[in-house]
């Protein structure tokens, strides 16, 4: 009876310690996951799952914001404007880093992650520097396998049957003499198409520094690599080669005529065996994605070299806005999010047995009984941890992980890597110089401009008076500045 | 006293609508201050710094501020023109049909474009006017002509767009001036009819003239909108093509597409600020013109 | 009487031209929603698809508990914010009908200023959503920008001022009636017309709404049918202007969804407009208005 007495004292005081220790309640992190907005009815069990971990570990509960990613930027900027409680948003996909720090939307982080995120700095090295911004770290990269190439991707099943072998590089002269070939056996069957042309696909031929995402209104640095010249790229002759030889190609019928107006989607046309493939990034996590559009097999090969940049690491940011209620909280949860496997993999993929089901090492599928088409949950543009930790769906293999790091390893830096350009002294001209790209860009890469060489001196004539040279000088004043350091 | 107890009610019934617009419209105006201020979102619409007209600049240093304007002013004057036309001559048609269910097929399905969005307009348009596919290259084709490259050629859209809107709007604005001829005393058209009066007498005569206030309302209101555009049909359905440029640019589809990839509020809230001051200009002007000639039918 | 004959025909016979214009086009998105994908991809769209498909519907009926829910709230948004709306509407525009109500042009200006000047998205949202606290509340889709605006104001008090006329009013004055029942036994009644248009556009306003849902709620089980249809129709731009990687994109819809998304979302209105139209029968019975 004492011995139970003095056990039962016992377990109380331990209880009771524990107690004290937690004596708070437990902080409850919002963090957002980017997705097309449909509804997840699993998101409650894997919050629940993951707080069985986060509660004894650092005292905090896990709430996923679900947002669609048409809605993302608009719908995260009115929250961090009302104050409303955020705790972790995505930088990069929709804002871009840059933008959201210069508006003040973004905490500094710098002192959060010297204290709270050890996990963040073993992972991301150097790399953490893309979060920064005139030297103070406004974001932490989401993956830190972010490795791009320029890419083409293409029917296998149709390659194979018209005995088209894409070698891996493949030049674009290559890829003419392909669609070429395709034009000869299937006359009714696209090489290639640039779709809408409102985002120019020259990054997946050359290799271009754009210092921000899709946006050619600072300036550029071919093989940035080695380089670190900043040009308008709508004057170098690369582009003119580039736009020649789209013009070439529509008027040979590689491409659809009408890709700008028709609305078809470039995958839908691969998808419905009328066109043969298209250029994509590269990096070993997009193949197996990309499977997914596609019911017949699909083949991937490389373009430009691959390159470790700011831009590809801007991406996918992970932020903590200023409407935080308690932002070491939420380092210590993006630090564990980085450090626990458990963690990410059940912000990644939900629960084992309920959403997915290991199939190999780290592989997996649905688990038995989800309907593909309507998941209990899925993570479609957020990357949660360290992918190196994280299952990969199926058709990725065991290898996996093995090619990312490799990968990764034989990418070249970019010798910008870890800068930024705060565009904020030149706001009126980068709004007048996207203005005129708009207008004449898409057209001219789409081939549909007959008299090219006109087309490009309107063009860049336009882009001087809208003030491009005196955003790229500013541009290379910072980066000059930024390489002094 | 006396004023007040006999004008009370009047203002109790006033009061949910205004108190509704306070909230609705008026306390958010603080915004305005936006336009003339560098936004910083931590710091919030009161804290963040002014930075005096910079926002406004980069409407104006550009190339196409000309063009831009050209294109917002004379689309809205050729859409109020047509509109107020077209729309008081479907009314007063309408209002001859008599019988019962033809009058409400040709009602509803007149409003049936007002019901579709720019979006599937745009689609819609594209089925007649693809190059390849289009349902009018192919007639063309039929008759020994060569396709016409719609989206490429902007002499057709000027056109092209006015119908479209006419075409989009006609159901809404037939139904606005056809509920006010529906409430004219039937009385002044048998008294006409008994004097003899032909048809046409009695729409110049007695029809219009009824009409009078609801068109000249929709006018003023229409002028306080002419510095702005229909995104979706500038945008949409010309497909954003840059050859169309010249002629489809309005000032909010250059906004849109200047501010797309670097969002920036200030410069946004700066475009909407020109046109609400342009707008009310106009509307100021209209309605001071039309006090001095005929002052029951002004606004205010 | 001949006039009469010739007018009527050429009533009928524009109205049938106009209505044929109007309705075309319609009957082509019905087409163009029954039309198979993969036909819509490689010729486009036509009068004549060479191949017929449900599929698009079929993806939507996939959703069947999420469509019903949020007809369901649609539904009810419409009728409350009509009514409500109508009602505040109606009672300031009577006000402002009077032309011998002190301060009357002021509050017309009052009232017309709203439709030139606004503060932006931002403010209206920070008041919405941290004065009165109506994030992720039916309010969210019934209050904000819709309730009223200044334009059917106006038109509603035009109709008061010319169409009915002064002389009913005085008469009622004389008998001693209040100003609450001349507004509702009299005003009202007279008015039918341009509160059946009013309250349309207003009813199709709410109807067509997906940017309160957008703004205002977090919470999907709130979401109106547009706010879907939208959804859908924005992730298939997102995917047309953006080179997205790293992204599995088979399960979206695409062009022929669309079709059948705005289908969806007018069928409804087609169906409930005539009902709408009984109002439009002339609401003056002759011989009781004199002037």
């Amino acid at each position: 009876m004492k011995k139970l007495l003095s056990m039962f004292l016992t377990l109380t005081m331990v209880l009771s310690l524990v107690a004290v220790a937690h004596a708070e309640d437990p902080y409850e992190v919002i963090i957002e996951t980017v997705t097309f907005g449909a509804e997840y009815e699993d998101i409650p069990a894997i919050e629940e799952a993951i707080n069985a971990i986060t509660i004894p570990a650092i005292n905090v509960t896990v709430k996923i914001l679900n947002v669609g990613i048409p809605q993302h930027a608009q719908k995260i900027s009115m929250m961090i404007a009302g104050g409303e409680k955020a705790d972790l948003v995505m930088a990069g996909l929709t804002l871009p880093m840059v933008n959201m720090a210069t508006d003040g939307m973004l905490l500094p982080l710098d002192e959060l992650v010297a204290n709270y995120g050890p996990d963040i700095q073993a992972l991301f090295g150097d790399q953490l520097n893309a979060g920064k911004l005139s030297g103070v770290l406004y974001a932490v990269p989401a993956d830190a396998y972010t490795a791009q190439s320029g890419g083409f991707i293409y029917n296998k099943e149709m390659a194979d049957e018209l005995g088209i072998t894409v070698p891996n590089p493949v030049t674009v002269e290559e890829l003419a003499n392909i669609y070429a070939t395709i034009k000869e056996k299937k006359p009714e069957v696209f090489g290639t198409s640039f779709g809408t042309g409102e985002t120019s696909n020259a990054l997946y031929d050359y290799n271009l520094e754009t210092y921000g995402s899709n946006v050619y209104a600072y300036g550029v640095t071919l093989n940035q690599y080695e380089n670190t010249e900043i040009v308008n790229m709508y004057a170098t002759e690369e582009y003119k080669a580039y736009v020649l030889r789209h013009k070439e190609w529509v008027e040979k019928g590689f491409v659809p005529s009408d890709s700008m107006t028709s609305g078809v989607l470039n995958k839908e046309r691969i998808a419905a065996g009328q066109m043969f493939g298209m250029t994509t990034n590269y990096s070993p996590l997009e193949a197996p994605t990309q499977q997914g559009n596609y019911t017949f097999p699909i083949g991937m090969v490389e373009i430009t070299k691959a390159v470790s940049s700011t831009s590809g690491l801007q991406e996918r940011m992970w932020g903590i806005p200023v409407s935080c209620k308690n932002p070491q909280k939420a380092m210590e949860f993006l630090n564990l999010m980085f450090a626990n496997a458990d963690v990410a993999n059940l912000l990644s993929n939900g629960i084992e047995g309920l959403n997915y089901k290991l199939v190999d090492e780290g592989v997996i599928t649905y688990a038995d009984g989800v309907d593909p088409s309507a998941p209990g949950y899925d993570r479609i543009f957020s990357r949660f941890g360290d992918q190196m930790k994280v299952y990969q769906w199926e058709p990725a293999t065991a290898d996996f992980y093995a090619e990312l790091a490799a990968f990764n390893d034989n990418a070249l830096n970019s010798l910008t890597l870890g800068y930024s350009f705060n565009s904020e002294n030149v706001a009126t001209e980068v709004a007048a110089v996207n203005a005129v790209i708009a207008q004449y860009a898409p057209a001219l890469e789409c081939g549909m401009v007959t008299d090219v060489d006109a087309a490009l001196a309107t063009f860049n004539d336009q882009l001087v008076k809208a003030g491009i040279n005196r955003i790229i000088e500013e541009n290379q004043r910072q980066l000059a500045e930024w390489m002094a350091q | 006293m006396d004023q007040i107890k006999r004008f009370l009610p009047f203002y109790i019934m006033a009061l949910p609508g205004i108190i509704y617009l306070i909230i609705n419209n008026y306390m958010p105006l603080v915004g305005l201050q936006v336009a003339f201020k560098r936004f910083n979102y931590g710091k919030g619409i009161w804290g963040s710094p002014w930075n005096g007209i910079k926002n406004f600049e980069f409407l104006f240093s550009s190339n196409s501020a000309q063009r831009i304007i050209r294109n917002t002013l004379l689309y809205n004057v050729a859409f109020i023109l047509i509109g107020i036309v077209i729309g008081v001559a479907a009314a007063i048609l309408l209002n001859e049909v008599r019988q019962k269910r033809p009058l409400k097929i040709y009602q509803t399905s007149i409003l049936l474009p007002y019901l579709m969005s720019m979006v599937i307009i745009s689609y819609l348009a594209y089925v007649f006017l693809g190059t390849n596919t289009g349902v009018i290259n192919g007639v063309i084709r039929r008759l020994g002509g060569a396709n016409i490259n719609w989206y490429n050629e902007p002499k057709y859209w000027p056109a092209l767009l006015i119908f479209i809107h006419v075409w989009k709007t006609l159901g809404f604005n037939m139904i606005l001036y056809y509920s006010s001829l529906v409430g004219f005393s039937q009385d002044y058209y048998e008294a006409a009819e008994l004097d003899g009066a032909t048809k046409w007498q009695q729409i110049t005569k007695i029809t219009l003239p009824l009409l009078r206030p609801t068109i000249i309302t929709l006018l003023i209101l229409q002028l306080g909108q002419i510095f702005r555009s229909d995104f979706g049909l500038f945008y949409q359905v010309p497909m954003n093509q840059g050859a169309l440029f010249d002629v489809t640019d309005t000032i909010d589809t250059f906004v849109y597409r200047a501010l797309l990839k670097t969002p920036n509020i200030g410069m946004s809230s700066s475009a909407g600020f020109i046109q609400s001051v342009v707008g009310f200009i106009f509307i100021m002007t209209a309605n001071g013109i039309i006090r001095k000639m005929s002052p029951s039918d002004s606004l205010f | 009487m001949n006039y009469h004959r010739n007018m009527s025909k050429l009533s009928h016979t524009v109205m049938v031209l106009l209505s044929l214009a109007a309705v075309l086009p319609f009957v082509l998105l019905v087409i163009a929603s029954f039309t198979d994908n993969s036909v819509a991809v490689s010729e486009g769209f036509s009068f004549h698809p060479s191949k017929w498909s449900a599929d698009a519907y079929n993806y939507i009926i996939n959703e069947r508990g999420t469509m019903l829910r949020a007809y369901g709230i649609t539904i009810l948004v419409t009728l409350i914010g009509t009514a409500v709306g109508l009602m505040i509407s109606t009672m300031l525009a009577y006000s402002l009908s009077n032309d011998e109500l002190p301060g009357r042009k002021l509050l017309t200006f009052f009232v017309v200023f709203t439709m030139l000047f606004n503060g932006g998205l931002v403010p209206t949202y920070l008041i919405y959503t941290n004065v009165f606290h109506i994030k992720d509340t039916l309010f969210a889709l019934i209050v904000p920008s819709l309730l009223m605006s200044g334009f059917n104001v106006v038109l509603i008090r035009n109709y008061f001022a010319t169409g009915v006329p002064k002389s009913l009013y005085e008469a009622a004055r004389i008998d001693g009636a209040s100003e609450i029942y001349i507004f509702a036994r009299i005003a009202l009644p007279l008015s039918k017309p341009i509160l059946a248009t009013v309250g349309l556009l207003m009813g199709i306003a709410y109807w067509n709404d997906w940017q309160n849902g957008l703004y205002y709620l977090n919470d999907t089980k709130l979401y109106s049918i547009q706010n879907i249809l939208n959804q859908i129709n924005e992730n298939i731009s997102f995917i047309a202007s953006n080179s997205s990687s790293g992204v599995k994109i088979a399960d979206l819809p695409s062009n022929t969804i669309r079709m059948a998304i705005a289908v969806v979302g007018i069928l409804p209105i087609i169906c409930i407009y005539p009902f709408f139209q009984e109002y439009f029968v002339k609401g003056i019975t002759v011989g009781s208005v004199k002037e």
